[in-house]
């Protein structure tokens, strides 16, 4: 019998978001949900191959799978780079960013 | 944001995890009747936020009510026992078998 991939593709995409957007809920009241939440997201990406929507993937702390917030996390611009500290286990995440000038 | 059109049957292979349920049909009579939000699953069971507390249900025997996209869909608990994960992929495949 054969797969409907994209369709499997489409129901897991809107999944994802689900998952995501209960993950972001529930950061405050409880937080262990919200974490579990985020590895179910991953799972699914994983098994059928999706990526995790730009706007979510840099709020995910890749270490602990915690949805990173306004109270989980510290976010401060440290040597060109924006620095994001995961306050649950202490992870840090950092993106660069350039002027013109330091492209050269 | 859902913006496709997804059919209700598909329930089998969606996210349950935020959706309304009740138990409407149970072998056990303390279950039965149970009503709430789905906060969580595992392969053979769920879990849902009642008024009482949080109660873990098995999804094996049971059938259930659930409100998806705001039309009930009354769905067999034996056929959602999978993991979370693989439910996409076998819940379509039991869908298909089920429909011939």
């Amino acid at each position: 019998m054969r797969r409907n991939k994209q369709l499997e593709r489409r129901i897991t995409r809107e999944r994802i978001e689900i998952l995501l957007k209960q993950a972001m809920e529930n950061i405050q009241d409880n937080p262990d949900r919200s974490r579990r939440y985020v590895s179910l997201a991953k799972k699914l990406a994983l098994k059928y191959r999706i990526k995790i929507p730009k706007q979510y993937k840099k709020r995910i702390c890749k270490k602990c799978n915690s949805f990173l917030g306004a109270d989980n996390s510290l976010t401060r611009l440290k040597n060109k780079c924006v620095t994001v500290i995961c306050l649950t286990c202490g992870n840090i995440i950092r993106i660069p960013y350039y002027g013109r000038k330091d492209r050269k | 944001m859902i913006t496709t059109r997804i059919k209700p049957e598909y329930i089998v292979a969606h996210e349950v995890i935020g959706l309304d349920v009740e138990v409407v049909e149970s072998p056990n009579k303390y279950t039965k009747g149970i009503r709430g939000k789905v906060v969580d699953e595992t392969q053979n069971t769920i879990v849902v936020k009642t008024e009482k507390g949080e109660k873990r249900i098995q999804k094996r025997n049971n059938v259930f009510l659930f409100k998806f996209h705001g039309t009930p869909v009354r769905v067999k608990g034996d056929l959602i026992a999978f993991r979370p994960d693989d439910r996409v992929k076998k819940g379509l495949q039991m869908l298909k078998r089920w429909k011939r």
